[in-house]
């Protein structure tokens, strides 16, 4: 069964097309690494398959729901980390779960779950303000994960922490990834889109130009036997690496 | 919907159901505001800045006149010499006037209390024929029976030391209220009780909104179940616990002022959703903290400028201050004064609401307005 359905979205910012009628399907269950280069439409699809931002053209649905016409009945099932940290730093991280938690009619007991899934529980009471990068990341993730949605967007969620940290999270994904949770996947990493990815989709200037599993993209696009998915990146996105702005294809 | 009526469930189920679910989350979001709101320091230096001022406001004149003589207002009716005698007096300071009605003005606009007397016509054949006479001594309504007492004592005293006679001032029953254009602490009251709420609202309202706008935690609210109006009517409901929490320490200290108790609750609320509603307006257009500084102070200025010019509309040309009286702040500083005032009859506090509840009215509707636009 398919968690989310995309056919032909498209979504213009004062004219310019940032996402041009892309179209694909993401099984339940399975995670979708969706990867391109800065202002490829990446973040903008996944404003429009979270509902915060309304197509232009074309129709979407996850988990079954019309991401405009049932935007509220999409919202408890989808959780989403956001690729800043958006939190109340003010608040302690337990403060901030329990926010969420009554927004979304979810039991107290849920939050001490979640704060001991991403490993917070002794620093739970401490403010926000006082957490390190990866501590707040891994809040941001628990918040996500709050009213067990059955779909999870992840925008960069690896980005600016240390390899620790972001080996930490990687397994937090490829653990809800085993409990059947269906992820979407933002990333510059490639290695992190390889490693957990059951698929990729590769977009550039808001179309979809590669879309399979990691080893196939790189069985297909590789130059050599020892391709990585870095390599197959950059050759379907990288037009403009060479020196002096020119056209390095 | 479909899911809904399979399970045999009716459309006013799945309503209440909403309902209750969209209550849930205003409540969660104003608990959080309220709560985090204590936090902030842009909120706290805004709540201490307006309990500053009005203990400036409150405080002040009663320095200002500490270890002044008492003063006495004096209608003589006959010509006394009473009066001649009572002006070298050190303890008190008399001030005459020509008729009853100004004195009575005059005792009621008061920021602290004052003794009017009316010295009557007979008073000098009264005194010459051996016999006690009786002066009518009024007082602002709101005197604590305390500095009644001790008022018509000294006085007493003073006039019984000047005449070598002993006299009686009754002020049983003689409490004077103001009028809607007195001076005096009802007029203070009044602009802090508007100042408060304005200011509140303009200043603590649009800063919840940036805050959410510029920590970019909005976004999360708004894939959570919240709507983006859920989050509006949130802000409103937190700038309105603290625009009313102030104006009921307003109320704290001086109950004693208030002659129409429902009147000025009605016009702080509707004056703090007034303020609330502005602030809404200003937090939803404007997007940086930097550019809310700037249009908040200009709109600030723009609406209490109206509420002080209004004070001293006796000097203004007419079209002027008839224009003034079109500003929100300052057609409600109009109802409270009447609130605070006595003898008055209340119809006349029929325009100055119906227009604070219009342009709220007006505000909120621009508001949904522009919070639909940017919704998307």
């Amino acid at each position: 069964m398919e968690a989310i359905q995309v056919q032909n979205l498209t979504r213009d910012y004062n004219g310019l097309r940032a996402v041009d009628g892309i179209s694909f399907a993401v099984e339940t269950g399975e995670v979708f690494g969706f990867l391109g280069p800065n202002g490829a439409g990446k973040t903008t699809t996944i404003g429009m398959l979270t509902g915060r931002l309304r197509p232009t053209a074309g129709q979407a649905w996850v988990v079954g729901c019309d991401v405009v016409e049932q935007r509220q009945q999409l919202k408890p099932q989808i959780g989403v980390v956001f690729e800043y940290q958006n939190i109340y730093e003010r608040m302690s991280a337990r403060g901030n779960l329990r926010f969420y938690a009554r927004l979304y009619g979810v039991e107290k007991a849920r939050v001490e779950q979640v704060l001991a899934h991403v490993g917070l529980t002794d620093r739970a009471g401490d403010r926000v303000k006082k957490y390190s990068n990866g501590m707040k990341q891994r809040l941001i993730i628990a918040r996500a994960l709050l009213h067990r949605p059955k779909v999870l967007f992840l925008d960069e969620p690896t980005r600016g922490l240390d390899p620790n940290v972001a080996r930490e999270i990687r397994a937090i994904v490829a653990d809800l990834a085993n409990q059947g949770v269906t992820v979407f996947l933002t990333t510059h990493y490639m290695e992190e889109a390889d490693q957990l990815s059951d698929r990729v989709a590769i977009i550039d200037q808001g179309r979809i130009v590669a879309l399979d599993t990691p080893q196939r993209l790189k069985d297909e696009y590789g130059e050599h036997e020892r391709a990585t998915l870095e390599d197959v990146f950059v050759r379907l996105t990288g037009r403009y690496l060479g020196r002096g702005g020119q056209e390095w294809q | 919907m479909a899911v809904e009526a399979r399970r045999g469930r009716s459309p006013a189920h799945t309503a209440r159901r909403g309902l209750g679910e969209g209550l849930r989350v205003v409540w969660a979001i104003t608990a959080k505001d309220i709560l985090d709101a204590l936090r902030n320091k842009n909120t706290l230096v805004t709540m201490i800045s307006v309990l500053f001022v009005m203990a400036y406001l409150r405080v002040m004149p009663v320095l200002m006149r500490a270890g002044d003589p008492i003063r006495v207002r004096i209608y003589d009716a006959g010509a006394a010499s009473l009066v001649t005698a009572l002006e070298s007096s050190t303890r008190v300071n008399v001030r005459t006037h020509d008729s009853q009605q100004e004195m009575e003005e005059r005792v009621g606009s008061v920021d602290v209390p004052e003794l009017g007397l009316v010295i009557p016509a007979d008073f000098e054949q009264v005194l010459s024929s051996g016999g006690t006479p009786t002066l009518e001594g009024y007082v602002v309504h709101w005197a604590s029976d305390a500095d009644v007492e001790e008022l018509r004592l000294t006085v007493e005293q003073e006039i019984a030391e000047r005449l070598g006679r002993p006299v009686r001032i009754d002020v049983q029953s003689r409490r004077v209220y103001p009028q809607p254009d007195s001076t005096g602490r009802p007029l203070i009251t009044s602009l802090i009780l508007v100042v408060t709420v304005t200011w509140i609202g303009l200043a603590v309202v649009p800063h919840l909104m940036i805050e959410e706008k510029e920590t970019r935690t909005l976004e999360a609210l708004l894939v959570s179940p919240a709507t983006s109006g859920q989050v509006v009517i949130a802000k409103a409901l937190t700038g309105l616990f603290y625009c009313l929490t102030a104006a009921a320490v307003v109320f704290a200290v001086s109950w004693v002022l208030i002659t129409h108790w429902g009147l000025a609750i009605l016009a702080t609320v509707l004056g703090s959703l007034f303020g609330v509603s502005a602030g809404l307006l200003l937090g939803s257009l404007v997007k940086l903290r930097q550019q809310l500084t700037v249009w908040g102070l200009a709109l600030t200025c723009v609406l209490l400028w109206p509420v002080f010019l209004s004070v001293m509309a006796e000097l203004l040309p007419d079209p002027l201050a008839a224009a003034v009286w079109w500003a929100p702040p300052a057609a409600l500083a109009g109802v409270l004064r009447i609130a605070l005032a006595g003898g008055v009859s209340l119809a006349h506090t029929v325009p100055g609401l119906a227009l604070v509840s219009a342009c709220t009215a007006l505000l909120l509707a621009a508001v949904t307005w522009v919070v639909r636009r940017s919704d998307r």
